[in-house]
């Protein structure tokens, strides 16, 4: 072996050969590597930025979600379904028959709703179908479902102490349209705006947004514990001096209550940073009011608004015939709806009477009961994004979003201690509802055991017994079930869990990557070292006629081939880092005001970086360069060191 | 005019004198100037040694070498036996094909024979191993080609000390050697010049002058005036000449001038691979 300066000054005269051909290799193995480089300090960047950001927010905290794996039936003839349902069914309208009859009203169980069947005429003759929505088969099912006590909070409380839980938690929607939506006369909630409520054919179709989110996504409650990381500076989950119910509502609707318009998807990055800003400012001590309705309520006041609408939209029409019974609806937001005009007949009133009587007399509630709830905004969380996302931007917030979940929450703490809010709730405490309408979390305290959590527990049916599953047969559940994995589980409220995948994900796709690459720059390499190997066959020839060993040679060469690994690597990170550097300026200011958002950042100038080095990664890649550089000369050069000097120097000529 | 005819010319010198005459177009002087470089023969031969070492240095036995071309076997050196003493200066004589170069590079160790023995200073090549054959070449022999092969970004110093750099010597040792060796040659004010900037007389000079740079016991020269003009060759054989009679080296020139051969201290002439 020659000295190692000696070696760098011979090997150095190389790189003045072929310099067009030189630069081609180096520029092209380059850009190989400097989407490595870009990759490693993006990823490294990112990755840090969401650390950093979730130690706020619910960013940093490893919860997954489990809803019991309850049954459900897959089509409406499940068989086991109609047959324990048939006798309530016969029973029920036997008895309203009887009723109807004794009420002198007209009755069909052919347009009746309510029933937990409906039957319908076939070629065979008569199918009786499941009602999903009647009371009588939501109460089958849960009574089906609670006596499986693995779907009891208790089972999986202790389930997720077995894998290492540091806490348990439990929510469930307290009212909501979208919940019980094909309910018969169900109760709703709206929020009131500018006076009126705000209903749901006011939003826009698609993203549900704004004050009127919170009939079509719901009001939950929810574990005090998680609902704080949501909470806004300053602001606590206690019950306001006015008797105000905490809410963690979707931006749009703190927006919209604010009377600000919502900002367009083109928004800048200012722009939604000075946005924030002023939300977090005005909406301190901003009361809002929810309208309940129950049933009967929200029925009328649906009617009274038709009713109004078609006598507006008629005023000028002469053949209009005015309705009998005619409703108003109080200026009052949240008022009783009251008769205006009532010319019906005795017999008509009697009737209708008859009619209430005989709902009465099977369940339904037929008193109209509404009133206002005065909610304080406490916390903002993000708004449901149902479209796709297109834009790297659009790309990067929806996996930075931290988000409790869709719709509107409250602490479940307020549920047992508001008479009002517990009318609200209709009637039961979070511990006595049906195991279907709740919903369990577990927080672990490493991403691991969150994970090994959902693998092992999760209820994961594959295709087969999806295929057996019939819409006379449900088996997937109770194949689950069976196995002793009683819930389906996810992870949970952010994407704490994905960036950790991920972050640990980079590593393996930087592995097969740089594989790649380093074959690709390798071959491509290889084309330049050996042609400039070749190239050199009579200086070969010549040096070893001036007493070079074979491994001097090669050490001429493998120190040429550093030369070149040395320049790949430089111009390599070169266009990593300003490709890096471009999206960071381009990107962060965007990322960061989400992020802020997204993270509920106590500091709005909180910048999230999507820049940054991890010294091993680098390390990593420039070793794989190295790696693509000493390859690419071994053939070539064992090649050389094998032939003749005298026939290479015959062949030139000496 | 026809041309340069005279027998007595070399088939070089024919062709310069044939050039200078169909380049005349009455300019007397350019013809005149031609005529003189035709004309030049060594101006100052040094005298022929009495004595030489009875030493023998390079001894060759019985040697052949065959190679294929193609389908065809050549037998390049045919059953050749020499010898050449220490410090004597031999030119190896033959036409082109006559197996001169074969056997200098055989002589080198860069080739092995396919029968007979070769042993230079003490050793048997053939009993040497790859690695003890590139310290035989780095230390025991030096080369001198026709094309000269000097790295063209290393300047004239950094070219002289290639050899010193293939046997580990510390740069100020070699240093020492390599300014020692361009007084030595004559280029002691181009140490710092590249190969471009050298004439061709000059760049075979610093190429004789690596050939030196680890004191080896022989120099070997291929063709090393094959490449110049007239003058320049006069020169470089006239430093052979010196290198041998002031530092008693060891010189194998192969040339196909006779003219030249001729200061030689001893000529061997080769055709069809044999000594004749």
């Amino acid at each position: 072996m020659i000295f190692v300066r000696d070696a760098l000054l011979l090997a150095r005269t190389k790189l003045r050969l072929r310099i067009v051909r030189l630069s081609f290799t180096i520029v092209t193995s380059a850009l190989l590597f400097a989407a490595l480089f870009f990759a490693a300090i993006t990823v490294y960047g990112s990755t840090n930025s969401a650390i950093s950001f979730g130690k706020e927010g619910l960013g940093s905290r490893f919860i997954v979600a489990a809803s019991p794996a309850t049954y459900q039936s897959f089509g409406p003839e499940d068989k086991e379904a109609v047959t324990a349902l048939t006798p309530q069914y016969n029973d029920l309208v036997a008895r309203k028959k009887a009723a109807a009859k004794a009420l002198n009203i007209q009755y069909d169980p052919l347009t009746d709703t309510s029933l937990p069947l409906t039957e319908q005429k076939t070629q065979g003759g008569t199918t009786k179908f499941i009602n999903f929505a009647s009371t009588a088969y939501n109460d089958y099912l849960d009574v089906k479902n609670n006596a499986v006590t693995g779907f009891a909070y208790a089972s999986f409380q202790k389930q997720a102490k077995e894998y290492g839980a540091t806490q348990t938690f439990r929510s469930s929607g307290i009212n909501s349209s979208f919940m019980s939506f094909g309910m018969p006369n169900s109760a709703s909630v709206a929020a009131i705006i500018n006076g009126k409520e705000a209903s749901q054919n006011q939003q826009q179709f698609g993203q549900p947004k704004g004050v009127a989110s919170i009939t079509t996504l719901g009001w939950s409650q929810f574990d005090d514990k998680l609902l704080t990381s949501f909470l806004l500076p300053g602001q606590d989950l206690s019950i306001g001096s006015d008797g105000s119910i905490p809410v963690v509502a979707p931006m749009s609707a703190v927006e919209e209550m604010l009377g600000l318009k919502e900002l367009s998807s083109s928004a800048t990055a200012k722009e939604r940073l000075e946005r924030l800003v002023t939300v977090r400012k005005d909406i301190v001590d901003k009361r809002g009011l929810i309208c309940y309705r129950n049933g009967a309520s929200k029925a009328l006041f649906e009617t009274a608004t038709e009713q109004l609408i078609q006598i507006e939209k008629n005023k000028n029409t002469k053949d209009f015939v005015m309705p009998a019974l005619q409703y108003e609806v109080s200026t009052t937001p949240c008022g009783p709806v009251s008769v205006k005009k009532d010319t019906r007949s005795a017999e008509e009133k009697l009737a209708t009477q008859n009619d209430e009587k005989f709902r009465a007399q099977f369940g339904e509630e037929v008193a109209p009961e509404q009133f206002t709830v005065n909610i304080r905004i406490v916390g903002v969380t993000s708004d449901v994004d149902t479209g796709s996302a297109f834009s790297a931007t659009q790309i990067i917030q929806s996996i930075l979003r931290s988000s409790l979940g869709t719709g509107w929450f409250s602490p479940s703490s307020m549920v047992a201690n508001d008479p009002k809010l517990a009318k609200v709730m209709q009637t039961k405490p979070i511990e006595q509802l049906p195991v279907s309408k709740q919903q369990y979390f577990a927080e672990f305290a490493t991403y691991e055991q969150a994970k090994k959590f959902i693998k092992e527990t999760n209820c994961d049916f594959g295709p087969a017994e999806m295929q057996q599953s019939s819409i006379e047969q449900a088996v997937g559940f109770p194949a689950c079930v069976a196995k002793g994995d009683f819930f389906m589980v996810q992870s949970y409220g952010n994407n704490a869990g994905a960036i950790e995948d991920f972050r640990q994900g980079f590593w393996n796709f930087a592995k097969y990557a740089g594989l790649t690459t380093v074959i690709f720059a390798a071959i491509i390499m290889m084309g330049n070292l050996g042609k400039i190997i070749a190239d050199s066959r009579r200086e070969t020839a010549v040096f070893r006629a001036l007493g070079a060993k074979r491994l001097d040679i090669a050490q001429i060469y493998l120190t040429y081939s550093v030369f070149i690994a040395i320049l790949v690597s430089l111009v390599a990170f070169v266009i990593g880092l300003l490709a890096a550097l471009f999206v960071d300026s381009r990107y962060s200011p965007a990322v960061s005001a989400q992020a802020v958002l997204a993270f509920n950042s106590t500091d709005v100038n909180k910048k999230f970086a999507l820049f940054g080095f991890d010294p091993k990664l680098i390390g990593f890649i420039i070793a794989l360069i190295f790696i693509a550089a000493l390859l690419s000369t071994l053939g070539p050069l064992l090649s050389n060191l094998r032939r003749n000097p005298i026939k290479d120097m015959r062949d030139e000529g000496v | 005019m026809s041309g340069i005819v005279g027998t007595s010319l070399t088939p070089q010198q024919k062709k310069s004198a044939n050039a200078a005459l169909r380049a005349f177009n009455g300019d007397l002087a350019a013809t005149l100037a031609a005529i003189e470089a035709l004309a030049a023969t060594p101006k100052k031969r040094l005298k022929k040694r009495d004595s030489i070492s009875d030493e023998v240095i390079i001894r060759a036995t019985n040697v052949v070498k065959s190679y294929k071309v193609g389908k065809t076997q050549v037998q390049a050196v045919n059953d050749v036996s020499i010898e050449v003493k220490k410090g004597e200066f031999v030119a190896l004589v033959g036409t082109s094909g006559s197996g001169k170069s074969t056997l200098l590079h055989l002589i080198g160790g860069l080739d092995k024979p396919s029968s007979g023995t070769i042993e230079v200073d003490g050793k048997q090549l053939d009993a040497l191993s790859d690695t003890q054959l590139s310290k035989f070449r780095n230390k025991t022999t030096g080369f001198v080609f026709q094309f000269f092969y000097l790295q063209p970004f290393l300047n004239l110093q950094q070219n002289i000390e290639v050899p010193a750099m293939f046997n580990r010597e510390k740069r100020t040792t070699r240093g020492a050697r390599s300014t020692e060796l361009a007084g030595l040659v004559g280029l002691e004010e181009r140490t710092k010049h590249l190969p471009r900037e050298l004439s061709g007389g000059q760049m075979q000079r610093a190429a004789i002058a690596r050939a030196m740079q680890n004191n080896p016991s022989i120099v070997l020269a291929d063709e090393p005036t094959g490449n110049l003009d007239r003058n320049n060759a006069i020169a470089i054989f006239e430093l052979f000449q010196k290198i041998c009679f002031e530092q008693g080296t060891t010189i194998v020139v192969v040339t196909h001038d006779a003219e030249l051969a001729a200061l030689a201290d001893r000529t061997i002439n080769l055709r069809d691979g044999a000594v004749v």
